[in-house]
This record gives C-alpha cells, sequence and structure tokens, in this order.
C-alpha cells in the first residue's frame, strides 16, 4: 500500500470521529427544546449556556477534523 | 468543425502553506502577520470614529458602543469588586476574534502571492490562536497570583489534594483546547468553501459563506465566554 492510498483510508476513518459530538449536540439540543417548551420565560438565560455548550461540543468534532486534514495535506 | 479547447483548471487546496518571511532572524507568517495588522487597523480606526464626540446624550455610535462595552462589563459581574480592569482583555479578545474571523470572507484571492499561501483570517493559523490561548493562560494565572499572592496554588489542591496532577494539567490543557477549536473551526470553513469553489464557483459557496459569518461570532463568544470563566474561577473566593 502506497502513501496515498494509505493517507486517503487513514483520512475517512478518522473522520468517522465526527458521529460523537454529533449524538451530543442531538442531546443538548433536546434538553433546550424540552426547557424552553416548559418555561418560555427563561428562554434568553438558556440560549447562552446552548451556545457556549454547543461551541465547546463542537470542538470535539473539530480536533478530529484538524486529525483528517493533518494526516491529509500536512505529512508528506 | 469545432474544436473544444480543454482547458484545464488546476485548484490547489492550499492548507498550511504560508508565505515565509524573515523578520530580524527569525521566520514568520507573512501573509498572517499582513491580514492580522489589517485587522487591528480597522479595528483602531472604528473605535477612533465611534469615540470622537462622546457626550451625555449619546449619538448612534456611542450608543453601539456603549451597549457593546456593557454586554462585557456583565461579563466581569462576578469578578469581585475590581472586576472591571479585566474588561479590555474580553473585549479586545471578542473584537479582535470577530473581526479576523470575518475578515477571511472577503475575496482575498484576487491577489496571488507569488511564494505560496494566500491572504485569508489571521485566525486560520495555528500560531495565532495558540498566542492568543497562551496570552490568555498567563493572564489568568497572573491576575490570580496578584490578587491572592502564593495562597493561589492551594487552589490546585481544592476540591481534593487527590485531584492536584488533574487541576494541574487542565491548566496545560485550557490553552491547547482554546487554540485548536478557534483554528480548527476557522480552517474547516475555509478548506470547505475551497472545496465548493473547485466544484461551481459562481453561487455555490454562497451558503456556507453564510454560515461561516454566524461560525465567527459563535466561536468569538464562545472563546470571550471560555476565559471570562476561567478568570472567575481563578479569582473566586472561598
Amino acid at each position: 500500500m502506497d502513501v496515498l492510498s494509505g493517507k486517503m483510508l487513514a483520512m475517512g476513518i478518522a473522520i468517522i470521529a465526527v458521529a460523537g459530538p454529533g449524538i451530543g449536540l442531538g442531546l443538548a439540543v433536546k434538553a433546550m427544546l424540552e426547557s424552553v417548551a416548559r418555561q418560555p420565560e427563561t428562554e434568553k438565560r438558556l440560549s447562552t449556556y446552548f451556545w457556549a455548550g454547543a461551541g465547546l461540543i463542537e470542538a470535539c468534532a473539530i480536533y478530529a477534523l484538524v486529525v483528517a486534514l493533518l494526516i491529509g495535506f500536512v505529512i508528506k | 468543425m469545432l474544436e473544444l479547447k480543454k482547458i484545464e483548471v488546476k485548484m490547489e487546496i492550499n492548507v498550511g502553506e504560508h508565505w515565509i518571511g524573515h523578520i530580524f532572524g527569525m521566520s514568520v507568517h507573512m501573509d498572517t502577520l499582513i491580514t492580522m495588522w489589517i485587522t487591528m487597523a480597522l479595528l483602531i480606526i472604528a473605535s477612533f470614529i465611534m469615540t470622537r464626540k462622546l457626550s451625555i446624550v449619546p449619538g448612534k455610535a456611542q450608543t453601539l458602543a456603549e451597549a457593546i462595552m456593557g454586554y462585557f462589563m456583565g461579563l466581569t459581574d462576578n469578578m469581585g469588586s475590581e472586576g472591571k480592569k479585566h474588561v479590555p482583555l474580553l473585549a479586545t479578545l471578542f473584537l479582535f476574534i470577530v473581526s479576523a474571523n470575518l475578515i477571511g470572507q472577503l475575496p482575498w484571492r484576487l491577489y496571488h502571492i507569488k511564494s505560496g499561501g494566500e491572504f485569508a483570517s489571521p485566525t486560520n493559523d495555528l500560531n495565532m490562536t495558540a498566542a492568543m490561548a497562551i496570552i490568555v493562560v498567563i493572564y489568568y494565572i497572573g491576575a490570580g497570583i496578584i490578587k491572592k499572592g502564593p495562597k493561589y496554588f492551594l487552589h490546585y489542591f481544592r476540591p481534593m489534594p487527590i485531584l492536584a496532577p488533574l487541576n494541574m494539567l487542565e491548566d496545560v490543557i485550557r490553552p491547547f483546547s482554546l487554540a485548536l477549536r478557534l483554528f480548527g473551526n476557522i480552517l474547516a470553513g475555509e478548506v470547505m468553501i475551497m472545496v465548493f469553489i473547485s466544484f461551481f464557483a459562481c453561487l455555490l459557496p454562497l451558503p456556507f459563506m453564510l454560515f461561516e459569518v454566524f461560525v465567527a461570532f459563535i466561536q468569538a463568544l464562545v472563546f470571550t465566554l471560555l476565559t471570562s470563566a476561567y478568570l472567575t474561577l481563578s479569582l473566586e473566593e472561598h
């Protein structure tokens, strides 16, 4: 297996890790929707926590993407 | 007989390649530096224009500036009685990161740099985001030491002494995650837009560029909120 095929295979495997934060964000949005549906007056306070939390969860997906890009474009 | 001339367009996705310049014997990424200076110039000029004629009854620009500053002063409410002196750091981080992320959406590709690399957001360079993250770490440790003296180091043993290695490790992990989060988000957005440009450059990248505007604000907000959370944690009294 030459370097190019190895790199492509590695990039493909590395991006599977994005499934985890996907589920995590789904849970966060679920909690947000249920809370706002129960008490609409807390929406403004909760939305700050929601966006901050979503940014943090999304970072984990971005780590996987950074590793994939590193394998593909930076390793010679 | 019509002969279709085959036009070959080679699109290179430029990830991690920068225009390397030399200043004072160090090699630097000149393209990142130049866009960073342009961002700084924009911010300084905007702040001059907004604060030129300050009056008790504010005009439109002053109202906007006061609203922006009011938000950051609200963030420092939990930092004790002298929290207001940390507002400049938070405000600078947020405004600079927002402007830096958004500047990458301008049509920089019209100018072709001969020695490799291209102009884009300064935050798509890991060196830039790592520098900001290191500044944040040094700042919150320094602020804790200035406020509490050597007793600051007791906070590593706080919930339980056995957690001390974990707390010390967290001081290393926080700058890593701050830097990688911002870098990864902005670089991933740019790579995605470049991939779509290589498919069909006319209108296809537009929804992704709008999404990038949104991501610019969210990432700046996350960076600033995390910095203020770390500051609050390091300044808190028991």
